[in-house]
């Protein structure tokens, strides 16, 4: 186990490496000088001139990129221009509402999408069977941030039952948190539910066919023991990928649900910042968001080992 | 025996909104930018059949040019993502010195969840519906890569890639004229299946205000217009929001209905 993880370890290096490029090269994309597109066409020459040397984009790419991979890697993301803090702590700020939000979303994809997909496989042809895979086919073709809107306008605006946006920290009270988070993370669980059912619904097809579910049946044990505890703990491998896969689509998610919901969450962040042209926290999140995703891939590997003792490393 | 009915319905489906997208300057009843104040939020009626947004302009006009953008942005973004994943995928696969190099360049690309990735492409590019096409491009171009390269493992072992090599064609020769042909029906599935991501992705970025100009009739921009307006005139939201799912939808069943008719031959590839 040590030496996979060692292994896995030394082959995210040149990901990492690449992916920390690719978020370097961003900002040398932009058509004409970075500093005045940040800063805008009517800032004054002296200032333009003290960012491009803040971020020392007088200095050859090669060096320029060396540098930023030196900051990088103690920690130091640069400066926001709007914020004028640190994008470290811009970031650390907006953190606490997305991971709340994320949490609960998974809950609700995993809490709809696990129990769905097995009813589904274990009723196969049912109608229950048929609702999921409808279900899961138009949780693929629905634009989120519309389903999103549609589910404002009936809970919140026709119903008056839950806030329309906003957030309040959980120090605020614990359900008045809640609240406000509620109908985003539903939107957000409720699209990925469908992708989860439709692979937990995969995965124990797979397993009720095998002889020891057969023998299972034979010694006469009754039919929910064999779904809880022979057959799905052998389905959990899919079920954990597609958990790991999903994490990647929420951080999407998150950008169009903190946007509806005026969450601010790191994906609001995202998005102002794009719209105030601030580049170092447009970078600090972009790289943040791919060093999550490659980590949370590690984890799910090692998570692999853990609840299927077949998996040696 | 349900596939066919699957495609032909998709098939269907696209066809009538290539049909409307082609068609839609005889159409439309009005100009999709031209403003009336006086018909602002109008309810659909003869005059306006899907009702008039918050600049009294025409939402039924508006989402018929919005589907021919998305269109067109979804076509777009197909061909660029095949242009870099092709010979990405093709050399990766064909060349197993090439194959490490290419593919972590590629894993890099995938490690960027697409929404993310797309959002600070066009940071960087700057709002444009061209621009929409070439980051949506870049983004999905590492999918079209990894299929390629899949099947090109599985072609490049054929007896006739052996005998051609053995005939003495050249590396480029044989797989311009023997791989590539055979590798073209998981592109053509997978490039369904972008063209419903860049559907949904142009909308999204447009909707975020980091797609397409706000001005520009799309599916995007009528949705995040009409936002504001949910509870007052529903049918800006509504209307191009089934657009899109009708677009998918119909992109998503000709898709699988292809991936279905495409197996059988696949399977035997695979295992021979």
């Amino acid at each position: 186990m040590r030496a996979y993880l060692a292994r896995r370890l030394a082959a995210m290096v040149p990901i990492v490496i690449l992916v920390g490029t690719i978020v370097f090269l961003l900002i040398h994309l932009t058509p004409g000088d970075p500093a005045v597109i940040m800063l805008g066409p009517d800032a004054p020459d002296e200032a333009v001139t003290r960012l491009r040397q803040e971020l020392g984009l007088d200095a050859p790419l090669l060096t320029q990129w060396f540098r930023w991979f030196q900051r990088v890697l103690v920690g130091d993301l640069g400066t926001s221009i709007f914020f004028g803090l640190p994008v470290t702590t811009t970031i650390r700020q907006h953190l606490l509402p997305t991971v709340l939000l994320s949490a609960l979303a998974i809950s609700f994809a995993v809490g709809i999408g696990v129990p769905a997909g097995i009813i589904s496989a274990v009723r196969r042809g049912s109608l229950m069977d048929q609702g999921v895979t409808l279900v899961a086919f138009l949780g693929v073709s629905v634009p989120e941030f519309w389903l999103a809107l549609n589910l404002v306008l009936f809970f919140s605006v026709y119903l008056g039952l839950l806030p329309v946006a906003g957030y309040a920290s959980p120090a605020a009270g614990l359900w008045t948190s809640l609240r406000y988070l509620l109908l985003p993370a539903f939107t957000m669980g409720f699209v990925q539910s469908a992708l989860i059912a439709r692979m937990t619904r995969a995965a124990m097809l797979d397993v009720v066919v095998q002889d020891y579910i057969r023998t299972a049946r034979a010694k006469g044990l009754s039919s929910n023991r064999i779904t809880l505890h022979h057959a799905f703990p052998n389905a959990l491998i899919a079920v954990i990928t597609v958990v790991g896969i999903i994490f990647s689509v929420m951080m999407g998610g998150n950008v169009v649900a903190e946007t509806i919901f005026t969450i601010p969450g790191i994906g609001q962040l995202l998005i102002t910042s794009v719209l105030r042209r601030d580049y170092p926290v447009i970078q600090g999140i972009v790289l943040l968001i791919a060093a999550a995703y490659v980590v949370i891939n590690l984890l799910v590997d090692v998570v692999y080992a853990a609840v299927d003792p077949r998996i040696r490393y | 025996m349900l596939r066919r009915p699957i495609v032909i319905l998709g098939g269907l489906i696209l066809i009538g909104l290539l049909m409307v997208a082609a068609l839609a300057p005889l159409l439309a009843p009005a100009n999709p930018q031209r403003m009336e104040i006086a018909d602002r939020l109008k309810p659909p009626s003869a005059a306006h059949p899907l009702g008039t947004d918050d600049f009294g302009r025409d939402v039924f006009s508006r989402v018929l040019y919005g589907v021919r953008l998305s269109l067109a942005i979804g076509i777009a973004v197909v061909v660029i993502s095949t242009a870099i994943g092709l010979p990405v995928g093709l050399a990766a696969g064909y060349m197993p010195r090439l194959d490490n190099v290419l593919m972590r360049l590629m894993d890099a690309l995938m490690a960027f969840p697409a929404v993310i990735l797309a959002i600070a492409l066009m940071a960087a590019l700057g709002p444009s519906a061209v621009n929409v096409a070439v980051a949506l491009g870049i983004v999905y171009s590492p999918r079209m890569a990894r299929i390629i390269r899949g099947s090109v493992l599985v072609v490049r072992e054929f007896e006739y890639v052996t005998a051609a090599r053995s005939l003495g064609l050249s590396d480029a020769m044989i797989m311009a004229r023997h791989v590539l042909p055979n590798c073209m029906s998981p592109v053509i599935v997978q490039g369904t299946f972008i063209f419903a991501y860049a559907v949904l992705g142009e909308a999204l970025l447009s909707f975020l205000g980091a797609g397409v100009p706000p001005h520009i009739p799309s599916l995007g921009t009528i949705l995040s217009g009409g936002r504001v307006y949910m509870g007052q005139a529903p049918w800006i939201t509504v209307f191009p929001g089934l657009a899109i799912m009708l677009l998918v939808i119909g992109l998503n069943l000709f898709g699988d209905g292809l991936r279905d008719a495409f197996d059988p031959r696949l399977l035997r590839a695979g295992t021979a």
